[in-house]
């Protein structure tokens, strides 16, 4: 096999694995500090793309308007998601996992439907901005330039969630909440808001995952269920609530996902999953220490 | 400061307090003396609003309390050092007194300089994460996070529970500062001598009640209340 195949389709894996690590580290955030297993996070990221197809369009679809789609449209989903906290969520955080589990499961029906009444059943696209269009050599290996482009923002958003857990006065507040909420309490913090800005935080990465991938698949109604069990299988596989295990988690899918598709295009769409097994047989914690 | 009229409070359906009232006024140390399980860290928690109570008024400068959850009251000017610490294990010395920092009255008595003065101790600890501190070094921290809100009145609950006898007297040793500089505290204690060492007048309960309350002195010559509730 050309050694320069395996090396594009690497590369590839793992520009792929960024928008997953992006979508799964908002997941895992929220899993982390308000322990909410959000199913509706994966319709979060389906908003974002649509969202990103329609203010493309809408500002003409030209390169600046795909620049501001790419900006606004994970807004779009952290104003619903907003909406879905402050209303219902914020009075259910104390509630036991599986009502959690069955109320944002409801919610991802309800947003899928509405949806479905904004843009319709049928397939949307856009294209990257234009300077982000073609393709270029890295190592020797032609990418798309869009590939490259995720290949950048991935770590920048690792490393920007990390300053934000680590050097905030709120970040900081999050990670003590997501041990201990009465003891943040006590030292006259309002958990309320903590848990509403950290569930933002999550908003905004679902949508930010959401509108990054636009350029790169048909935007299309079920993309929100294909998403979520992939973030779930990452966020467990890399230890839950852990960052760092959601870069890992989405490293290790990513890439055995594109290479899978070298080694056996039949059955590609397994070895993810095969992996994901593994791992839980030899470390079923997961990979990096879990919060929980 | 501080009035408690005949609370009753309740864990789910277990009633724990009966019908406690106590006072603290501006500037005292105030002991709670009880067993374990007597009440003492119930009647705490009814105060800094953690468990409501059901029946019975709770007052904080004049101003009624019962009901406002715990942030607000801490707002006001309360801290509250809880008996099992709750140090925040992933947050580091530095971080946890960080978070904890505010200034409700705006006089800011206490920063980070002014605990590390207090606690030298943790200062060396600075970078550490508070879950590989020693039981007594989280034991100071805990109060000096309490300190960082700089509040009116501070809930101390066993400071002293479980440390060798030589922490106990240097910690007893920061609490007197605290005393000096007019902090004005309720301490729940089930060390009899500590208590006594500290506080200006003490209650003593047992099983929810309040069965004695009185000075240090009239502590000490009551036999009877010491060795029935007390256990000395």
């Amino acid at each position: 096999m050309d050694l320069s195949v395996v090396g594009s389709q690497l590369l590839v894996g793992l520009s792929r694995a960024m928008i997953l690590f992006i979508v799964s580290a908002g997941l895992s955030f929220v899993l982390g500090v308000l322990r909410v297993p959000n199913i509706f996070h994966g319709s979060l990221y389906m908003i974002g793309a649509f969202s990103a197809f329609s203010i493309a369009t809408w500002l003409g679809g030209q390169s600046t308007g795909l620049w501001l789609a790419m900006l606004a449209a994970p807004v779009v989903a952290v104003a619903i998601g907003m909406i879905v906290e402050r209303a219902l969520l914020a009075h259910l955080y104390r509630r036991e996992h599986l009502m959690l589990i069955l109320f944002t499961w409801g919610v991802m029906l309800i947003l899928n439907d509405l949806v479905k009444l904004a843009w319709g059943p049928t397939y949307r696209s856009i294209m990257p901005p234009a300077a982000l269009q073609g393709s270029a050599s890295l190592l020797g290996i032609a990418l798309p330039r869009y590939n490259l482009f995720l290949l950048l923002i991935g770590p920048l958003v690792a490393v920007g969630l990390w300053l934000f857990t680590q050097r905030t006065r709120i970040g900081k507040i999050a990670r003590a909440a997501a041990v201990d909420q009465e003891m943040v309490a006590i030292l006259g913090i309002n958990v309320s808001r903590v848990l509403a800005v950290a569930f933002l935080v999550g908003c905004y990465l679902a949508g930010l995952g959401g509108a990054l991938v636009a350029p790169t698949t048909s935007i299309t109604l079920g993309m929100d269920h294909s998403i979520i069990v992939d973030a779930f299988l990452i966020v467990t596989i890399g230890g839950l609530g852990n960052i760092w295990g959601a870069l890992v988690g989405a490293l290790v899918f990513g890439v055995t996902q594109s290479l899978g598709l070298l080694v056996w295009p039949q059955f590609a769409v397994v070895f993810p999953y095969l992996t994901v097994v593994i791992v839980l047989l030899l470390r079923p914690r997961g990979l990096l220490r879990s919060v929980w | 400061m501080l009035e408690v009229e005949g609370i009753h409070t309740y864990y789910g359906l277990s009633h724990i307090l009966f019908d406690v009232s106590l006072r603290v006024e501006a500037g005292e140390v105030v002991c709670l003396l009880g067993r374990n399980g007597a009440g003492k860290t119930t009647t705490l928690k009814s105060v800094m609003g953690v468990t409501p109570p059901k029946r019975g008024r709770i007052r904080f400068n004049g101003e009624e309390i019962v009901g406002r959850p715990p942030h607000v009251l801490a707002q006001m000017g309360m801290g509250y050092v809880p008996d099992d610490r709750r140090i925040f294990p992933d947050l580091t010395v530095r971080e946890n007194l960080e978070i904890a920092a505010k200034d409700p009255a705006g006089h800011r008595q206490w920063d980070r300089d002014r605990v590390y003065a207090l606690f030298p101790a943790l200062r060396e600890k600075e970078p550490v994460k508070g879950g590989h501190l020693s039981g007594g070094e989280q034991k100071m921290l805990a109060i000096a996070r309490a300190l960082m809100g700089n509040p009116e009145l501070l809930l101390l609950d066993e400071p002293m529970e479980g440390l060798a006898p030589l922490l106990v007297r240097a910690l007893e040793e920061q609490v007197l500062k605290l005393k000096a500089i007019s902090l004005t505290v309720l301490l729940a204690e089930q060390n009899v001598h500590s208590a006594l060492r500290l506080s200006d007048r003490c209650y003593v309960i047992d099983d929810g009640h309040i069965r004695f309350q009185g000075s240090v002195l009239d502590l000490k010559e009551n036999e009877e209340v010491r060795r029935r509730y007390l256990l000395v």
